[in-house]
């Protein structure tokens, strides 16, 4: 193969990637849709339970559930899956509370630049790498480890305590 | 595309409030706001997809803290009018509040109850933490953002025919706008700018107690004499000598505070150089490092500085030799 030939196919190529971009743009076939509740204690049939109601107010100190729900609404498979999620401002992510069946959970503490699992995340503080803390996380991903079938659905999510 | 340049304008006014409300929770009225993205391949293609935004509106805490800053019982006479009491009142909410001055003096434990002044609230305008002319009679509920603070004088009057050591208390009550109402009372739209207003403080009140103690000082100076003449006499004879003995000392529960003993030097006598002592310790004459001096810090008179004094300090003796003239 000569020179040419090669700049041919990188052209080529380029142009291909060009199309796939905008021709998917509006063929998105994995919805997101999110939500945010907080856990309310109510008394029904004499008996306390705890229900979620969908908060749209919150006091500083109060734990909200972000839930983020997945529906592969296209019909080819959707793989290598990720969905990622920064902890909101002035609010810290609960440590332990990210959930998501079929998905690995990884943190960010550099804002999304760099994600891992949380025995490998460290912060370094004057001069000093120590193990992250949990109100030190600002994003999390959630990884799918198989692909997402065509009708898949699904949630994953996270609580945070508004500072 | 309008709506959506007036919701940005909204998003970052509420940003700049939020930096002053640190420490006490994020600011009332702040949007706190989630999205999430998905990424993925279909086939080859690699996708993306976002969620709607989730908003939440940081809601108002109501609540207060009154502490009473003077550390200990605050000294007084009695009778005495205008007596003060210093407290601070922070606004230990998230959002903009006002707070309402009162005072009871009706708490029980003390030995009487003062009386509120006719002009009894104050705040330290100029900041110097004591009452003085610079600062302001409050006649309005004060004003105080998230964390902010006012330093706030009470005053009293002290009734009479009280024994030294009585102690009597006055209480300062300051009570939000958003007041009364049990702890968790939600007032709905309440807040700045339309947002829910909880009390996380039972009627948004804050109080702490202040105390009076009457506290008599009497501080007692006895002066003695004792001549001895050139003859082995007690004349008091051109050449004689004179010592002078000042026994000082203070009884009562109070502190005399910053005590100096200025003796003039009568006319016609010589302080005799070398002469002055404190409990037996001689002082040099000239004002230096020593508590005592003749002629320096005043003129024609023995100074000596004996500072705090109380009825544990015991006697002070000073003595002194002139000869006459």
């Amino acid at each position: 193969m000569n020179h040419l030939s090669m700049k041919k196919i990188a052209a080529a190529l380029l142009l291909l990637a060009v199309c796939a971009t905008s021709g998917l743009a509006a063929d998105n076939s994995l919805k997101l849709v999110s939500k945010a509740e907080k856990e309310v204690t109510v008394t029904r049939d004499g008996k306390k339970e705890a229900k979620l109601v969908p908060v749209e107010k919150a006091l500083p100190g109060e734990v909200v559930l972000f839930t983020n729900h997945y529906t592969n609404t296209g019909s080819t498979p959707a793989e290598e899956a990720a969905i990622t999620n920064p902890v909101p401002q002035h609010m810290v992510y609960v440590d332990g509370s990210a959930f998501g069946a079929g998905t690995t959970i990884t943190f960010s503490v550099d804002k999304g630049k760099t994600f891992d699992l949380p025995a490998n995340l460290t912060k370094t503080v004057k001069g000093k790498k120590r193990p992250a803390r949990a109100d030190e996380y600002t994003n999390i991903r959630w990884t799918f480890t198989s692909p997402l079938p065509p009708g898949k659905e699904g949630d994953v999510g996270f609580k945070a305590r508004l500072k | 595309m309008k709506k959506l340049y007036s919701l940005f304008g909204a998003v970052a006014v509420v940003l700049a409030c939020a930096g002053g409300a640190h420490a006490k929770g994020t600011a009332a009225g702040t949007l706190i706001s989630d999205k999430a993205t998905a990424n993925f391949t279909i086939g080859t293609q690699a996708a993306t997809a976002t969620s709607n935004t989730v908003t939440i509106t940081v809601a108002q805490i109501v609540n207060v803290t009154v502490s009473w800053l003077d550390g200990s019982n605050v000294a007084v006479a009695s009778p005495s009018t205008n007596q003060v009491l210093t407290f601070k009142v922070t606004n230990t909410g998230n959002g903009p509040d006002t707070f309402a001055l009162g005072v009871n003096d009706s708490v029980a434990g003390g030995n009487f109850n003062p009386t509120a002044a006719t002009q009894t609230f104050w705040v330290d305008t100029n900041g110097d933490g004591k009452f003085d002319a610079g600062d302001t009679q409050v006649v309005a509920p004060i004003p105080l953002n998230a964390d902010q603070s006012a330093t706030v004088f009470v005053l009293n009057n002290i009734p009479s025919g009280q024994a030294d050591g009585n102690t009597g208390i006055s209480q300062l009550l300051a009570t939000s706008s958003f007041g009364p109402g049990a702890v968790g009372q939600v007032k709905t739209g309440a807040g700045t700018g339309g947002v829910d207003v909880v009390l996380a403080i039972l009627n948004g009140q804050g109080t702490a107690n202040g105390i009076y103690q009457v506290n008599g000082v009497v501080l007692t100076i006895n002066k003695s004499s004792a001549v001895k003449d050139p003859y082995n006499g007690t004349e008091p004879v051109p050449g004689a000598t004179i010592t002078y003995t000042l026994q000082v000392s203070v009884s009562g529960s109070g502190t005399a505070k910053g005590v100096t003993i200025t003796d003039p030097l009568p006319a016609n006598i010589t302080y005799k150089s070398g002469t002055l002592t404190l409990n037996g310790t001689t002082l040099t004459d000239v004002k230096d490092a020593d508590t005592g001096d003749v002629g320096g810090t005043t003129p024609n008179a023995v100074t000596v500085t004996l500072g705090d004094l109380t009825s544990a300090s015991g006697t002070k003796t000073i003595t002194f030799q002139v000869t006459i003239n």
